[in-house]
């Protein structure tokens, strides 16, 4: 592993208490989280599974800081999401957290390596350093000869490395995975988790993995099972 | 996130919708294309004509006609020019009776021929040979290039030192016209040719300048009447009889003074001065303030003049620009719908830049950067197409234009024209701003969640 990779690591312990996330369907309310109250520290491995529907996506999402609660307090390495702004908010998003998706979410007329840059620009990473960034990403995800390839042009365990190697951009200390497998074969699910859980390993970051998938979810150290939005701990490390 | 990035993400935004942005980039570069067209003319023509009248003298003149009552004669040229602030004068004699001008086969009708003070009243921009002085009296004549171009077959210079050769119409019985020529019944004469050497070429337009004195000299009528003979008649000052004729001379310009009178002053400032003391002094009436009584004299002061005709120019100016300003305003719509459609195809891509680190002000500034971008290519590549057209027909009519005495040339109308209407790309460019705010806030405000959810 890089050096490069490890910079600006800092802890940033996750620690929920009482969230409750509730959306309105007309005159139904769906209680997505219940009352949720959680501690995640850096450096951990966490597999959040659930069936379908069952708030697996909106705690991803509201420790993501992509989603705010309606009750409930969110602290992240020190910042409380109740008292943050868009600004501090998506920097948080930008430096701290790294998403990697099911679909992807690549832009498809882009190349790898400018997928892989765009966090970088958003951050206002400087041209030289952001290039360097982007090809050790890509590196470290064996895809240094896929930089200038479209990225519709890859197989779906590529497009999903490619998904890993821009999450890691700029050095975050979690990634969050929401089902990072749920679109690809078996092999190829195989390749991401190792990917991932190396990453975890080596450098130190918090990986929170959510999947359906009781194999997958086993290979974490500490599951968390999501049922009609309470969440029960059942194996821990 | 840095502007430079910005610039870059919105120029592949725009390249990813071809034909979109083609679309919408047309109507921009109409809009823009008309604008500029209508403010080159505009600029240039506004320049061109405070050019002529700075060049001409007319800026600092004052044209003076009479009204009927009194003529505009020499005791009243000495008085006007001594008025202060008159730096000089120069009356004008029109001499009508030329028709047609011929050098070699080659000849020009539909010109005026007439003279004036070769002071400086009225300053000439020579293009060959000379001006006229005051030393010159005789059959010498300064002739406009168009004029020139048209007897000399586009070799204006070779006609400096040249006779040329004028027929008379019908009517002139002038000092040149002999009595056999002549229908006493009718007082229609033959046609008949009048030399003149052409001591230079001008920049005028379609006019032929004689000397003053020449002119009054040429305002010489004779009428003659046949009479049995000539016992009993009693001459007198202009009638004397010879041989069977009675031969009455009379001058028109003594007779019924000079057509107009031209002032020149000393400097723009004094103008107003001499206006009022030609009011005051010589009961003349300002054209320009209809409310007065008519006086006995009418003049007309040449700022005036160039002031009322960059107004009526102005007034066609703000009308084609309206039509300019609407296009422009269509292609604002269409920038606004180029921009929702593209926040709409791109939410999900909202929700993954809102996702790795984009603030809401990031988002908004992404589409309206790109908004920007549409109007500034739009203002450019109007800028191009009008370009070429102008540079295009200016290089093809320049030289019609430079003979007629207007300076409008291809690097005037570069400088003064095209450059200060550059600024429509910035104006454009602000009307893409102002297009994308709406999409922009748009984009800014969607959910992130949801958008990732987007299908």
């Amino acid at each position: 592993m890089s050096a490069t990779l490890t910079q600006d690591l800092v802890a940033a312990d996750i620690s929920l208490s009482g969230v409750s996330r509730i959306y309105e369907l007309g005159d139904e309310k769906i209680h997505a989280l219940r009352d949720l109250t959680l501690d995640i520290r850096q450096g951990e491995f966490v597999a959040i599974k659930g069936p379908s529907g069952s708030g697996k996506s909106t705690l991803a999402n509201v420790i993501g800081g992509l989603d705010t609660p309606n009750e409930g307090r969110i602290v992240v390495g020190g910042l409380d999401f109740s008292k943050a702004n868009d600004k501090q908010l998506s920097h948080y998003r930008s430096k701290t957290i790294g998403f990697v998706f099911q679909s992807f979410n690549l832009q498809a007329h882009s190349t790898v390596l400018e997928n892989v840059l765009l966090p970088l620009v958003i951050a206002g990473v400087d041209r030289k350093t952001r290039m360097a960034r982007a090809k050790e990403c890509l590196e470290l995800m064996g895809l240094s000869d896929r930089a200038d390839q479209a990225t519709n042009k890859l197989s779906g365990g590529q497009r999903q490395r490619v998904s890993i190697a821009r999450a890691l951009a700029n050095w975050p200390q979690i990634i969050i995975a929401d089902e990072p497998t749920g679109n690809l074969d078996q092999a190829n699910g195989q390749n991401v988790i190792e990917h991932l859980t190396k990453l975890n390993r080596e450098l130190n970051i918090t990986l929170i993995l959510i999947t359906h998938d009781a194999d997958v979810a086993n290979k974490a150290p500490r599951i968390l099972e999501i049922v009609d939005g309470n969440v029960t701990d059942r194996k821990s490390a | 996130m840095k502007l430079r990035d910005q610039l870059v993400m919105a120029r592949r935004n725009l390249k990813r919708a071809k034909g979109r942005t083609r679309l919408t980039l047309v109507s921009i570069v109409i809009g823009s294309f008309a604008v500029i067209c209508v403010l080159t003319i505009t600029f240039t023509a506004n320049k061109a004509m405070s050019d002529y009248f700075e060049k001409t003298g007319l800026l600092y003149s004052i044209d003076i006609s009479s009204t009927g009552s009194k003529m505009i004669d020499q005791a009243l040229i000495d008085k006007v020019a001594a008025l202060p602030g008159v730096q000089s004068v120069s009356p004008d004699v029109y001499l009508w009776f030329y028709e047609t001008v011929k050098y070699g086969d080659k000849a020009a009708n539909s010109f005026q021929s007439k003279a004036q003070s070769a002071n400086g009243t009225t300053k000439q921009s020579i293009v060959a040979g000379r001006d006229l002085t005051e030393a010159d009296t005789g059959p010498m004549v300064l002739v406009s290039r168009d004029i020139a171009n048209v007897l000399t077959d586009k070799n204006p210079e070779s006609l400096v030192n040249q006779q040329i050769t004028f027929m008379t119409n019908t009517n002139y019985m002038g000092p040149e016209q002999k009595p056999e020529n002549c229908d006493y019944q009718t007082n229609v004469c033959k046609s008949i040719e009048v030399t003149a050497t052409v001591v230079g070429i001008n920049e005028g337009q379609r006019t032929i300048l004689f000397p003053l004195q020449y002119g009054i000299d040429q305002s010489s009528m004779i009428y003659y009447n046949k009479v049995p003979d000539c016992r009993g008649f009693q001459e007198t000052a202009t009638a004397r009889c010879e041989n069977g004729f009675i031969i009455d001379t009379h001058n028109q310009v003594l007779d019924n003074g000079f057509n107009t009178l031209r002032i020149r002053a000393q400097s723009g400032d004094v103008i107003a001065g001499i206006g009022q003391a030609l009011t005051s002094q010589f009961n003349m009436r300002d054209q320009k303030d209809l409310s007065t009584e008519a006086g006995d004299y009418s003049f007309m002061i040449g700022q005036d003049m160039l002031k009322e005709a960059l107004k009526a120019f102005r007034v066609v100016s703000l009308g084609l620009l309206a039509v300019g300003g609407i296009s422009l305003l269509v292609s604002a719509i269409g920038v606004i719908n180029t921009m929702l459609m593209a926040t709409l195809e791109r939410t999900r891509e909202i929700g993954v830049m809102r996702a790795i680190g984009a603030t809401n002000k990031d988002v908004k500034r992404i589409f309206t950067v790109e908004a920007a971008l549409l109007g500034f290519m739009g203002g450019v590549w109007g800028l191009l197409f009008a370009s070429a057209i102008i540079i295009g027909l200016g290089t093809k009519f320049a030289t019609q234009l430079g003979d007629s005495g207007v300076p409008i040339d291809v690097p005037t109308l570069v400088t003064t024209g095209l450059i200060p209407s550059s600024i429509v790309i910035v104006l454009t460019t602000v009307i893409g701003i102002l297009s994308g705010v709406l999409p922009a806030r748009r984009a800014a405000r969607k959910d992130p969640v949801e958008s990732l959810r987007y299908e």
